[in-house]
């Protein structure tokens, strides 16, 4: 996979081990750069927030996270993942759809925004929101990106990095 | 599994004993650690407890007095099994579950630290109800997102409290669903274009 977006569940994770660390290293010695959704970006660092929010500025100063611009709503095809998304998050957490958020759905967003862009032509996409990934997955196969994301499941990617260093020292 | 003692007694006489535990945090403690070794002796349990050993002899029995523990053995040393709470409570047009979860979560609330900020900040009434989103969030049917909304809390919040309350809810609640059906969610889904 060329391009690798996470989600707030992933970084959360880590941060509540104390092993971000250990995911820094893991990046940077894959020499790859994760993408954050804007959206996920501001969950990370809420205003007025009483306790400690994950280091996510530090990481991206140190250029193993990069922040990645809003996704572009107006095109179709961005627009379309979005909507199926929410229509899954929806159906899975059985609330009306009108509930769900067009905000909501900015991982698949982001990840059609990279597509249609020519700005990678493969996504992994780190999450543990199993409805929304197959809403992206499937509306990026209606509109000509058959195998173009893949799902890596946010907690067991954080055990097997915590596995593989932890004791490493 | 034993049978439930909780599930016979009055259900009064269960609220009473439920509420000793919620506002005792050693009894909360003692009643998790049994349900975590499953049926231990009283030795057994004073290892990784702070309390004297006289102080478990006498929380124990204390526990087994009001049914949250029941001695599963005729001979000694007694070993004591933790009966499954299940009650739910209604009041005020609003419904809470009281399950061994809740118990264990309360258990965790000062070596945990996201638990104890959570209870600080949104009382046990709160975490109850985090529970609720934390089943669900285990079974794919929920998501940080929507439980921010719906509870006006920031989703880093709620990301937070549902990742430890399915790190418990997986050990005590053993026989949760964590697979989701993607064949059943992609026919409502479809369902839902069609209307």
């Amino acid at each position: 996979m060329e391009s690798h977006i996470i989600d707030a569940n992933l970084f959360i994770r880590f941060e509540r081990h104390n092993t971000v660390n250990l995911l820094e290293r893991a990046v940077t010695e894959e020499n790859i750069v994760l993408l954050l959704p804007t959206r996920v970006y501001k969950e990370l660092s809420p205003e007025s927030y009483p306790h400690g929010t994950p280091p996510v500025e530090d990481a991206i100063e140190a250029g193993w996270v990069q922040l990645l611009e809003e996704a572009n709503y107006s095109n179709p095809v961005v627009s379309a993942t979005m909507d199926m998304v929410r229509q899954y998050i929806a159906a899975a957490t059985d609330r009306p759809e009108h509930t769900i958020e067009q905000a909501d759905a900015e991982v698949g967003g982001a990840a059609a925004t990279l597509l249609e862009q020519g700005r990678t032509e493969s996504i992994a996409i780190y999450t543990n929101d199993l409805p929304a990934f197959r809403g992206i997955e499937r509306a990026l196969s209606q509109h000509g990106y058959e195998d173009a994301v893949q799902l890596i499941k946010a907690f067991d990617f954080v055990t097997s990095i915590e596995n593989r260093y932890q004791f490493s020292g | 599994m034993a049978e439930s003692a909780v599930s016979h007694s009055h259900p009064l006489d269960t609220m009473l004993a439920v509420s000793d535990v919620i506002r005792n945090d050693r009894l909360a403690k003692l009643y998790a650690r049994v349900l975590e070794l499953d049926s231990p002796t009283i030795e057994e349990l004073s290892e990784g407890i702070e309390s004297s050993t006289t102080t478990i002899y006498d929380d124990v029995k204390h526990l087994v007095e009001i049914d949250l523990l029941e001695r599963v053995t005729e001979t000694q040393p007694y070993r004591y099994q933790a009966s499954r709470v299940d009650m739910t409570i209604q009041a005020g047009g609003e419904t809470f579950q009281i399950t061994p979860t809740l118990l264990v979560a309360l258990a965790e609330r000062q070596s945990n630290e996201n638990i104890g900020l959570y209870i600080d900040r949104h009382g046990v009434s709160g975490l109850a109800t985090a529970i609720e989103y934390a089943r669900a969030y285990t079974q794919s049917k929920m998501n940080a997102r929507i439980m921010a909304r719906e509870q006006d809390i920031p989703v880093l919040e709620a990301e937070t409290i549902l990742q430890e309350l399915q790190e418990i809810i997986l050990e005590a609640e053993p026989d949760i669903s964590t697979s989701l059906d993607i064949e059943e969610l992609d026919a409502a889904v479809d369902e839902q274009l069609d209307e």
